[in-house]
């Protein structure tokens, strides 16, 4: 295992695409806290002119359609001040997955959302396609697979190589994240608990980490980019919501678990969802013996196929 | 002689076919293998097995005198259809990479590699812009890293220019008298692996149909003179007024007589002493492809093709 895990570091040092992910992973990251510095301007010049101008109430315009047609007028009311504390958690959302902030949220809060609303999940599966793909999809498996009879320490360089990358894109995108609120939203969002940042930042990669195995386990089945790729994006835009609420449903109607239980919680991307920074102790055992057991399982399946296929 | 490989009713089932039927052969060390069979004749496959690539249906082998659960496989060096790069690497890094995998500590056997193969000056250039002839090289290269002791070629020579197909002839047998490393080999240039084989086996719809040497091989398709005359049972004691005992009769005017070419001026003159007519007198010279095309069933296409 040692002598792939080598082999599997080398390549991913060798590879453009590991640079050009954690790049553009960067970028984007640091371009979100730019357009939401400039959204949380121009909400803070409209509170401001909210504030100089009087009063006015509701503005009705009449608009008579025609008489006949219809005795009562319609009616739009504009309202010229809207709750600037609603346009904010929206602007938020549009920056951001996840549950919306509030204004009193921290910097930490702000630099969670990131994780939490799965934008490091569309990095780790572009990743995944590349780098768990590639010796199958040009072969270069046979040049040293058939040398083993234990072809499950592949699988497990294949993963280990993967955690690597995983955390060296946490860490990228902490520090990009850490400049760029720096820079720009630091009076907006103070950094108060950087201690309880970093543990759930730690929740966060074991979470990630447990979902890049469903991306391993994908790429040893197919062995092709497309596969990885559509099935991925299938399920993350998609997917997630749709199996699981119809799946929710189903089961409820069988067995009544409650209105709060929903299916979601015990897939990958519900823990992501859990595991922020208000999370109790006490909520903490169930996503992390989620994550663990679909990790311990896609990793068993993909060792599983691997042993068994024909290269 | 060690037999290095020996399988024993080796079978490979995808759904209904079976692309491998019942095959049992074995490779003595030091042996140049060369496996001969059409398209879809199962010879991939049954490399892809013995590489240990992929798993029989039925049956086993050995390599090394050593049950396939245990014998130590980084012995063992493939080269199974096109060549698997990567394409945005060089040609130096893929042997790195295989040298990481197998655990070689050798310094530099990268570049004895890629020397030995004719792939020296490509230094930085990425696989990608490399030719057919280039990456078939890599490919070998690979194959080579740890000089195992049983190399497994699958068409090595596609895509080769003459000179490329020459040198790689001449590094295999290199290898083979040298480092004695025993090869298996299939190719459809079938003159080629003449030239190099020590051993053919012929497959054929996933069966062997036969096993032969060499030396057999030469003799079995040694040279022949075709006699066409319309008195042919009249010459056979001529033939053998002048000490030609090894010949056949083959039809009331055909007689193939195994000889050598230089015999025909005595042939001829015998003949004509006894006026006996000519109507035809040549020297065939049989092949491999010949040979394979007799014992396939095959040799009809030949003769349409005229």
């Amino acid at each position: 295992m040692f002598n792939y895990t080598c082999m599997e570091l080398r390549r991913l040092n060798k590879q453009k695409s590991t640079y050009i992910i954690l790049l553009t992973a960067a970028i984007l990251l640091f371009g979100l806290t730019l357009m939401l510095n400039i959204s949380l301007k121009a909400l803070s010049n409209l509170d401001n002119s909210r504030n100089n101008s009087l009063d006015k109430g509701p503005v009705t315009f009449e608009i008579s359609l025609e008489e006949q047609q219809s005795s009562t007028p319609l009616t739009v009311e504009k309202n010229e001040n809207p709750d600037p504390e609603k346009i904010f958690a929206e602007s938020l959302e549009e920056h951001l997955d996840g549950e919306p902030l509030v204004k009193e949220d921290t910097g930490e809060d702000l630099l969670l959302h990131y994780f939490s609303g799965y934008s490091m999940l569309i990095f780790l599966i572009i990743f995944a396609a590349l780098f768990f793909t590639a010796p199958y999809q040009n072969g270069y498996v046979k040049n040293f697979l058939g040398t083993t009879r234990n072809r499950s320490k592949f699988v497990f360089a294949q993963f280990f190589t993967g955690i690597v990358y995983t955390i060296l894109l946490f860490v990228a995108s902490v520090i990009v994240l850490l400049i760029a609120q720096h820079i720009f939203l630091a009076d907006q969002f103070p950094f108060s608990d950087i201690g309880g940042m970093v543990k759930t930042l730690i929740y966060q990669l074991f979470a990630h980490i447990a979902f890049l195995a469903i991306l391993l386990f994908i790429a040893t089945i197919s062995g092709k980019m497309s596969t990885v790729l559509i099935s991925s994006f299938l399920y993350y835009l998609i997917g997630h919501k749709l199996i699981f609420d119809l799946l929710t449903m189903l089961i409820n109607k069988v067995v009544n678990f409650g209105d709060d239980w929903h299916l979601r919680t015990y897939t990958v991307m519900g823990s992501i969802a859990q595991f922020t920074r208000n999370i109790e102790v006490k909520n903490l055992t169930q996503p992390l013996l989620v994550c663990t057991m679909i990790m311990i399982i896609a990793i068993g399946a993909s060792c599983f196929t691997l042993q068994k296929k024909d290269i | 002689m060690t037999i290095i490989l020996e399988t024993s009713n080796l079978t490979k089932i995808y759904g209904t076919q079976k692309a491998v039927d019942n095959i049992s052969i074995s490779i003595k060390q030091g042996d140049i293998y060369g496996l001969i069979g059409r398209n879809g004749a199962g010879k991939t496959t049954l490399m892809r097995i013995v590489s240990g690539l992929a798993r029989p249906s039925l049956g086993e082998y050995k390599v090394f005198e050593e049950s396939d659960d245990n014998t130590s496989l980084t012995r063992i060096g493939c080269l199974i259809e096109n060549t698997g790069i990567y394409p945005n690497l060089t040609a130096f890094e893929h042997l790195y990479l295989k040298k990481l995998a197998v655990g070689i500590k050798e310094k530099g056997i990268e570049n004895k590699l890629l020397d030995l193969v004719g792939l020296a000056d490509t230094g930085k250039k990425k696989v990608k812009q490399f030719s057919l002839g280039m990456k078939q090289r890599l490919g070998i290269a690979l194959a080579l890293i740890g000089y195992p002791d049983l190399v497994i070629l699958d068409e090595p020579i596609n895509g080769l220019d003459p000179q490329g197909i020459v040198e790689i002839r001449n590094i295999i047998e290199k290898l083979n008298q040298e480092e004695g490393i025993t090869f298996i080999i299939s190719s459809h240039i079938l003159d080629e692996l003449a030239k190099i084989g020590t051993r053919f086996g012929i497959i054929d719809r996933g069966q062997i149909l036969e096993e032969i040497d060499r030396d057999l091989l030469l003799k079995k398709s040694s040279d022949r003179i075709e006699l066409q005359t319309s008195a042919a049972a009249n010459a056979l004691p001529l033939l053998d007024q002048i000490q030609i005992k090894d010949y056949k009769l083959i039809s009331d005017n055909l007689i193939y007589i195994y000889d050598s070419g230089e015999r025909t001026g005595d042939i001829s003159l015998v003949l004509a002493q006894h006026s006996i007519p000519i109507e035809a007198l040549s020297i065939h010279q049989n092949t491999l492809e010949d040979y394979y095309l007799s014992l396939t069933g095959y040799a009809q296409i030949k003769n349409m093709g005229g």
